[in-house]
């Protein structure tokens, strides 16, 4: 999917002598993905949004105007003002600081979910399409059984039966959503299988297992990139709903959430929209942010598949 | 043909039943007991343990797992769903009271995603790099980003407090006699959200799916040939393009179902969503076990109508 203008590939300058410098950054595989990706002005922005929204989530304590947990019955659900920009909640907890505490939740559940999901995917999906016969029938079948159901209701089953918390969310999604880059990756290394550079290594006598660990997952590494990270913008939705639903991660510790689900009222609803359009807001931008980024690399890294 | 339908099905049942014993291994493992959930703690006062005892001797709880499992599949293969744990009523005639809900939500969702993504879709396709294919790019990743809860949320806020235009809650206004408008209106909002959060999917599929096949050799003979663009789009590009779509729904229809769940919870929609959270909170084991398998029987189903679907669109597969 193109969003942006297309981006070709520069030709190759005539006057090689006069531009050194920037013939080197063109000519690299990685160098002309990464051009790709920085003219991808969706992705850029994705960029920015994440990168001010981390900076927020690392350096909350400095930011945060004051403590998300402290609670002062005096400010119940107290609309925005000097002291508190964006109100106050049922606590009299600041709403903007809880909002800032609860990014680190989203990133953190996202980004470790994330990689565990794609870690478990990128070791079975290359067995499964390097070793092919049996192996691959047993971990594929698999594969369909977890893509047939839906993972969101496993995963509010495992985390409601074993006892939500940020750490049951975060393993509940990366054991449960491999299954996708389980796919991609065995489709590539079916691909490669065949290649002349596997073939050369399995002349030269290296082992199976070798070969694996050091030419066909390498290969398979840059386009798995993309779907690490539309994985990380699921993991954030999931964890949200989680919560949401009083599923996930537990009071008075803030999540995007968890924020939402304390502002399931329709008194609330009516007339304290600083309560619940912050939090709704900032998954929004978050998990779009992601998805553009998600999409300029798909485009930089594949131009073939820029459809 | 036959033979092939007949095997597709042979080949579900173990699937199936694999399913089940994960799922009913699984639950009872899981910490949490559903007896001293169910018991009152009025009474549990005086001779408590005994009582909870009994009771799980009742419900043959105390016995071994793979012995509660040989059971249960003995009592269900008999057509006996068991008796839910919170108000000692059969599964059968929950599950009955609860599938047209979530069957009415889902139907209409993805008629909702595919009316309103694959036009669009089709769009972006036609008229590739131009504003609309750049909007509507943008806009099927916004669908796919916003969370269904917090549109919802939105949603009531606009349409119902603010607007007051449609309700906020249930599937029909209480106490009213059965009326089609008033079903219709209480639909549009939860059915909408949960469209709308599928369309985007439907769009990119569409879209890219159309563009592979713009580029066929077959295309630029239709071309070639004199054909009209309206005639090449109409009749040599669409119809193919639109053939992945089938086995897209059927994916889908799992991504739908955990959808409706949370849309359920906030809509206070009386359907098979808001039964399961309930059942997984209250640990209500043959809730929950029936539950499951509804959800595997209708996942296993909507890939085989899919599947079969796609045969009888394209000859291709079923010479294979």
């Amino acid at each position: 999917m193109s969003a942006a203008a297309p981006a070709m590939p520069a030709p190759p300058p005539l006057a090689v002598a006069a531009q050194p410098a920037r013939l080197r950054t063109v000519r690299t595989p990685a160098g002309m993905a990464l051009r790709r990706f920085g003219r991808h002005r969706l992705a850029m922005f994705g960029v920015l949004v994440i990168g001010l929204i981390a900076l927020a989530a690392l350096f909350a304590p400095l930011i945060a105007p004051s403590d998300p947990l402290k609670v002062d019955l005096a400010f119940f659900r107290k609309p925005p003002n000097e002291v508190h920009p964006l109100g106050t909640d049922s606590a009299g907890r600041d709403v903007l600081s809880r909002l800032i505490y609860a990014g680190q939740v989203s990133l953190t559940v996202g980004l470790v979910a994330a990689v565990m999901a794609t870690s478990i995917g990128l070791v079975l999906g290359s067995i499964s399409g390097h070793y092919g016969g049996w192996v691959d029938a047993v971990i594929m079948r698999t594969t369909d059984v977890f893509l047939a159901f839906p993972s969101l209701m496993v995963i509010i089953t495992v985390v409601a039966l074993v006892g939500p918390s940020m750490g049951t969310i975060i393993l509940g999604i990366g054991l449960f959503n491999w299954p996708t880059a389980c796919r991609i990756v065995r489709g590539l290394a079916l691909s490669l299988r065949e290649q002349d550079f596997i073939l050369a290594a399995r002349a030269l006598g290296s082992p199976e297992g070798r070969i694996v660990a050091r030419h066909l997952i390498p290969s398979v590494l840059s386009p798995l990139t993309v779907t690490a990270t539309f994985a990380v913008a699921q993991a954030i939705l999931t964890e949200a709903a989680l919560s949401f639903l009083g599923l996930g991660v537990r009071p008075p510790q803030a999540s995007w959430g968890n924020m939402l689900n304390e502002a399931q009222s329709l008194t609330i609803l009516e007339s304290m929209p600083w309560l619940w359009l912050p939090p709704g807001v900032a998954i929004a931008v978050t998990v779009l942010a992601i998805n553009f980024i998600g999409d300029g690399l798909r485009d930089a890294l594949d131009p073939r598949q820029r459809l | 043909m036959w033979q092939w339908i007949l095997r597709r099905i042979l080949i579900s049942i173990p699937v199936f039943a694999g399913i089940t014993l994960l799922t009913f291994v699984f639950v009872r493992l899981a910490p949490g007991d559903p007896v001293r959930m169910m018991v009152n703690p009025e009474y549990m006062a005086g001779d408590a343990e005994a009582y909870i005892q009994r009771v799980r001797a009742d419900l043959g709880l105390d016995q071994p797992v793979p012995i509660q499992y040989v059971r249960w599949v003995g009592q269900v293969m008999q057509g006996n769903l068991g008796f839910s744990y919170q108000d000692r009523r059969p599964v059968a005639d929950i599950l009955k009271e609860r599938i047209w809900p979530t069957t009415k939500l889902m139907g209409t969702a993805l008629l909702v995603a595919l009316l309103l993504g694959v036009p669009v879709g089709i769009l972006a396709a036609l008229k590739q790099y131009s504003w609309i294919d750049y909007v509507s790019a943008v806009l099927s990743l916004t669908t796919i980003s916003v969370p269904s809860f917090f549109l919802g949320l939105a949603a009531i806020y606009v349409f119902s407090l603010r607007l007051n235009l449609l309700p906020t809650s249930g599937m029909f206004t209480a106490g009213a006699p059965p009326d089609f408008w008033d079903d219709a209106r209480h639909l549009i909002l939860p059915a909408g959200i949960l469209g709308f959060n599928l369309a985007g999917q439907f769009a990119r599929y569409a879209r890219s799916s159309l563009l592979e096949v713009i580029r066929q050799d077959y295309l630029t003979t239709a071309r070639a040939k004199g054909l009209s663009a309206r005639a090449v789009t109409l009749r040599h590009a669409l119809p193919n393009a639109l053939i992945p779509l089938i086995t897209l729904v059927g994916v889908q229809i799992p991504v739908l179902f955990a959808g409706a769940v949370v849309i359920e919870q906030i809509f206070s929609w009386p359907g098979m969503g808001q039964l399961a959270l309930s059942s997984i909170t209250q640990r209500d084991y043959p809730v929950l076990m029936v539950f499951t398998m509804a959800i595997a029987v209708l996942v296993l189903l909507s890939n085989l109508v899919a599947d079969i679907s796609y045969a009888v669109v394209d000859p291709r597969i079923r010479l294979r």
